[in-house]
């Protein structure tokens, strides 16, 4: 929480920014208050004198106090983040929302599907993963990227595929690429989930949740042990403002994770 | 307890809550004003500017220091029924009882006194009873005034906060007959807003119908006049979209929660998710789907408290009992 009033943020300082691809940078915060998150709720983080937008924290590598954000180039905001520096401040509020139900997740067999970007918001949970092993017995993840050159977190990549299955696929590999080719979707038939003990998470843009959705059903994998993050405007972060409303939730405060079979039928979500 | 008072009484009660209070109320000009300041007021009037939801959420917001509404207790006389089932059913349950609490709301409402009066006159575009309401409060007002035809004030009042502003004045209760002429006006009062509107059960059965009809031919043809000026959502008691803006004190940026409305074209616009406005008859229905289904899910009454304010300020002559003629027309 930022204090008293809901809407003044804490000063985060720039302490380190990891170019991922062209369009996509990941930001080491510093923070003046301690921001102290579960996984899958997210923060929103400012460019004074521009606007604040919703991204998802994931925690500073060696326990250092902040966070670290990963932010895709979209729009004005993202722009103006995109232009600030290694020492440069923003302003951090949150964290907001619900999160992913880690009990429901743990403890089972467990499938994320990420495309692009959409990767930074599973990402405090494959951490979760990393530091609670012997919580997930069977974990694989699918991602899918547009090139080699999109992708996200690659060292990270690597190690996770030490710790458990990882399947990467970009749509226009080069020769270097050492993933598979073709859209995400095409991976969907190497699962071969237990439905009955299975979760999972898929986080992408609506055509990949509907088709990763859809897959998992097929699979016989229940909507309501399918988890999706769901992106609206965002504004207040406390349901306050009435911006983020998708048919009855507010997005920020009732998810931004949702069971997919609560959401998928919400008329304007997936437009 | 019932207190009488005659309209000098009554003047003379005000400028004494004026030593101690800002107190504000409906003026001739149909503005709510400050009592030391404009002097003369109209209990009649239905303020469509500066409605009670302005003292708690400023349409551009409040700067970090607060406001300076804060600086003395604040008494609004004159809040209808409307104003009250708006403010207990929808913006006190948002910005206090939803955690987190808006603490900025929570000091502006603390300091706030509300002393409602009954509509011995609704407007034509009144049809508060049909969307759950009434002319006159039922329950949950510290302080009510009932205006009998002489002019006299019967003044209703219970909780400590009333008894501290009324305690001590000269106690004359009411004489004989005129609790029942309070009544007898409140009885054609609301047989006025019944005869405002032929739709008796809006409040139950209208959010289903707006659900049920999505059609864009129905939508389109109901909306065609509509600006998207939002002029009907700032001047709703219980619309409360808002948009956190940045705003510069001095040096120093601040945040403020600043209205917005859904009859924007941008309104939820994102550049990652589109513009769900981009339509404007979805916008159109929107308002009508959030007032008497989402709101009504959420709240458990309809956000539309039928005080027809949307109906007096829309430049298109838009009605929305029109809207929802048409919307039960179709079966």
């Amino acid at each position: 929480m930022t204090g008293n009033n809901l809407y003044e943020p804490v000063r985060g300082v720039i302490r380190g920014i990891i170019e991922e691809t062209p369009e996509i940078k990941t930001f080491s915060l510093e923070t003046d208050e301690p921001v102290e998150f579960y996984p899958g709720q997210f923060i929103l983080l400012a460019a004074p004198g521009t606007g604040e937008a919703p991204f998802t924290p994931s925690p500073r590598p060696g326990g250092e106090p902040g966070v670290e954000v990963t932010v895709k180039r979209t729009g004005d905001i993202t722009g103006a983040l995109h232009r600030k520096k290694k020492g440069d401040t923003l302003g951090v509020r949150g964290p907001c929302g619900k999160g992913f139900p880690l009990e429901k997740l743990r403890n089972r067999e467990f499938i994320i599907i990420a495309r692009g970007r959409h990767l930074a918001s599973v990402r405090p949970l494959i951490l979760d993963i990393l530091s609670s092993r012997d919580s997930y017995p069977s974990v694989t993840l699918l991602y899918g990227c547009r090139s080699p050159g999109d992708l996200l977190y690659r060292t990270d990549l690597e190690k996770w595929g030490e710790k458990f299955r990882v399947l990467k696929t970009a749509e226009t590999p080069g020769e270097s690429w050492n993933g598979e080719a073709g859209p995400l979707p095409g991976l969907f038939s190497r699962l071969s989930p237990e439905p009955e003990n299975c979760s999972a998470v898929v986080a992408g843009s609506p055509e990949i949740i509907r088709s990763g959705a859809g897959a998992l059903k097929e699979m016989g994998v229940d909507e309501s042990r399918v988890w999706v993050p769901v992106e609206k405007r965002i504004s207040c972060g406390f349901g306050k403002c009435r911006c983020c409303l998708a048919g009855t939730y507010y997005v920020c405060r009732d998810g931004p994770v949702f069971p997919y079979s609560r959401v998928k039928d919400l008329p304007g979500l997936w437009v | 307890m019932i207190i009488k008072k005659t309209e000098k009484e009554f003047k003379e009660l005000l400028s004494r809550w004026s030593l101690e209070n800002l107190v504000f109320l409906p003026d001739t000009r149909g503005r709510i004003s400050l009592f030391e300041e404009f002097g003369e007021f109209d209990l009649a009037s239905l303020p469509l500017w500066r409605g009670v939801k302005e003292f708690l959420l400023p349409a551009r917001g409040f700067a970090a220091g607060g406001s300076s509404l804060l600086e003395k207790p604040v008494i609004i006389v004159g809040a209808r029924s409307c104003d009250l089932r708006a403010l207990a059913g929808v913006l006190d349950r948002v910005f206090l009882e939803n955690e987190p609490a808006d603490a900025v709301y929570g000091s502006l409402r603390d300091n706030l006194t509300i002393v409602t009066a009954d509509c011995a006159s609704p407007a034509d575009t009144c049809f508060c009873i049909q969307t759950g309401g009434s002319p006159y409060v039922k329950q949950g007002s510290g302080i009510n005034l009932s205006i009998l035809k002489n002019g006299e004030f019967l003044i209703e009042f219970s909780g400590e906060r009333a008894v501290e502003l009324l305690g001590d004045s000269e106690r004359s209760g009411p004489g004989p007959g005129d609790i029942l002429q309070r009544d007898n006006i409140r009885d054609t009062a609301s047989r006025k807003v019944r005869g405002n509107f032929g739709v008796s059960d809006c409040e139950t059965s209208a959010g289903k119908k707006v659900l049920e009809n999505d059609a864009a031919e129905l939508w389109g043809a109901v909306s065609g006049d509509c600006i998207r000026c939002g002029g009907c959502c700032f001047c709703c008691p219980t619309c409360y979209c808002a948009l956190l803006n940045e705003s510069t004190s001095g040096k120093k940026f601040t945040r403020a929660l600043q209205w917005d409305s859904c009859q924007f074209k941008g309104y939820a616009s994102s550049p990652g998710r589109g513009n769900p406005g981009k339509e404007l008859w979805k916008s159109f229905r929107h308002r009508y789907l959030c007032k008497f289904y989402l709101m009504r899910e959420e709240f458990g009454i309809p956000g539309c408290t039928g005080c027809g304010r949307c109906v007096q300020v829309c430049p298109g002559r838009i009605d929305m009992r029109d809207t929802l003629k048409e919307i039960y027309d179709r079966e």
